[in-house]
């Protein structure tokens, strides 16, 4: 088994803030013991099973940049910071994007360590570490439905 | 009423329709034929989905003979499928399998105007007419037809004449006499009920139903009547296959019509 | 690909209470009678989720396939009625479903990814207690009501 992901970026500060955009469903988001609400795991996971998960650098971008990049607005925010994150053994990287249709160089991945089919670690997340990170995530924007999410016009 | 007679309805509640031809299993007719009358019929059916096959249904009557259908236990080469050929929209397929061919209208998007059937008739001479052409060009034998069914589900909608169990008596008209004055019994909660007719000189039989379903392409939960008609014809003359499909459509139209209330025919726009 | 290759697919045999296609007839329905509010209002919202627009989740996600819709509502209608809760149900990016059962301090997360594939995690205390393969969905929920 190789490990092939970059080290953690230490350059990301402990108390770096990692937003992520939720799609709204009603049962999107659960109230947490204590007060806050907290992202369902289903909705943290990305579209692609075998990719590291996409978060935006709070000191890149705001939640709201985050909410309405490339979006009619009609979202969630959930937020981790990155000492948490990395209490529970992920690595944070920065990974900008600059030629896509929306640059966002707040752009970041946390890397899990979910072997893929030679067993080689390459970022992937384990259906475990997802839930663990929703746990730890809170949600900062909640977004009434005004309409149907989608892309921004 | 519509020019056959039978009564008409300027909105029925179809959602879906089921012309079958059941017959004994034409020998021979496996796996690779599925393809090749697929490359006979794909211009305008270019889609296709395999199922689970439909067992054989032999309506039968007479004394001693168990009550209703019976299924027939045909021991059958493996692997037996059926196909589902599709048009592109998806609201009409020809269903094949080694004893069955099937031709189907329904609502994919629940917009679709019901096309009536004179016109479905005539999508199922045409398909019957193109599959016994194909069996014929396999060197395969004409079928030797036992039964045929004509099914007709109805989506009852709640909010569309009646609102709740508590007014079926709005839609079924056997259930619209009046309510006791101080029945113990409070509105039901759901309903489902059976009934079964034997056709005119036991040619067949009538099964409606109603059941409370959720529609799968929304996910409302409506009541859906089912009408199917099912039963020998005469021969397998397309004369007496035909003749014996008519006559089922034309029970289940009175049967519908029967079976419903005025109410319900005024939502319908019964002419 | 044409589009009609495309959509050309193969069912595997259907459960006696799944979407049921009554013999001859192609549309889908649920027969409802004695069925619990909760699992009515699931499968609804699972149908719901199957209308989701083109690039729903913002990354260019389709909403599940009827295959993917289908292995859901077969999972809701084996749960046992009697002893759960009503579950978390949210659509997830790729085409697929995520479920949530909590009782007491127990959670079980069952996931079903685009290509139908099941997943399960067992969480307890807020903690997942096991990332292996998919266990036995029986056994699954006998854990969950044994807390």
């Amino acid at each position: 088994m190789a490990d092939l992901r970059p080290a953690d970026d230490n350059s990301i500060p402990a108390d770096e803030r990692l937003y992520v955009r939720i799609y709204p469903a009603p049962d999107s988001v659960v109230p947490v013991e204590g007060g806050g609400q907290r992202p369902n795991t289903g909705s943290i996971k990305g579209r692609d099973r075998n990719e590291p998960m996409s978060v935006d650098l709070g000191s890149l971008c705001t939640p709201e940049q985050t909410r309405d990049r490339g979006t009619n607005g009609n979202f969630h925010v959930a937020m981790l910071t990155a000492e948490a994150v990395r209490q529970l053994g992920f690595r944070i990287v920065r990974d900008p994007v600059v030629d896509e249709p929306v640059p966002n160089p707040g752009h970041a991945l946390i890397l899990g360590s979910r072997g893929n089919s030679d067993d080689d670690l390459e970022g992937a997340l384990t259906k475990g570490e997802y839930s663990k990170l929703a746990r730890i995530a809170r949600i900062v924007i909640f977004t009434v439905q005004q309409q149907e999410p989608g892309p921004g016009s | 009423m519509s020019d056959s007679g039978l009564p008409d309805f300027a909105q029925p509640p179809v959602d879906e329709t089921a012309l079958s031809i059941q017959f004994a299993p034409i020998p021979g007719f496996s796996v690779p034929h599925f393809g090749l009358y697929w490359a006979s019929v794909r211009n305008e059916y270019p889609r296709f989905e395999l199922q689970q096959p439909v067992p054989n249904v032999t309506e039968q009557f007479g004394p001693g003979v168990p009550f209703g259908r019976q299924l027939g236990i045909a021991f059958l080469e493996l692997p037996e499928i059926r196909c589902w050929f599709l048009d592109e929209s998806g609201n009409r397929l020809v269903q094949v399998q080694r004893d069955r061919l099937v031709h189907n209208w329904r609502k994919v998007t629940g917009t679709e105007t019901y096309p009536r059937y004179p016109a479905l008739r005539a999508s199922l001479e045409k398909e019957w007419e193109r599959f016994c052409d194909f069996l014929k060009g396999e060197k395969l034998e004409r079928p030797k037809i036992n039964q045929c069914e004509v099914t007709y589900v109805n989506n009852i909608e709640y909010g569309k004449g009646w609102k709740g169990y508590g007014e079926l008596d709005k839609v079924v008209a056997a259930l619209a006499t009046p309510k006791p004055k101080n029945r113990f019994l409070p509105d039901p909660e759901r309903v489902s009920m059976q009934v079964s007719y034997c056709l005119e000189e036991n040619v067949g039989r009538l099964y409606v139903s109603f059941v409370p379903v959720i529609r799968g392409r929304d996910g409302k939960e409506i009541l859906q009547m089912t009408l199917t008609a099912r039963g020998a014809p005469k021969s397998s003359s397309e004369e007496d296959v035909f003749g014996w499909l008519d006559l089922g459509r034309k029970w289940i139209v009175r049967g519908f019509a029967d079976f419903t209330t005025a109410e319900m025919h005024n939502v319908w726009g019964k002419q | 690909m044409s589009t009609a290759a495309a959509t050309n697919r193969v069912t595997p045999p259907v459960h006696s209470h799944s979407l049921q296609q009554s013999g001859i007839t192609a549309n889908a329905s649920i027969p409802v009678g004695g069925m619990e509010q909760w699992r009515l209002e699931a499968i609804q919202k699972v149908i719901g989720f199957g209308s989701l627009a083109p690039n729903w989740d913002s990354y260019g996600s389709e909403a599940p396939t009827r295959a993917v819709k289908q292995t859901a509502i077969n999972l809701l209608l084996s749960v046992p009625g009697q002893l759960f809760p009503a579950p978390l149900i949210v659509p997830v990016s790729g085409g697929g479903y995520h479920f949530e059962w909590s009782v007491g301090d127990r959670e079980l997360e069952i996931s079903i990814e685009s290509d139908c594939h099941i997943d399960a995690l067992r969480v307890e205390h807020g903690m997942p207690i096991e990332d292996g393969p998919y266990r036995d969905f029986p056994a699954l929920f006998d854990w969950l009501a044994s807390h």
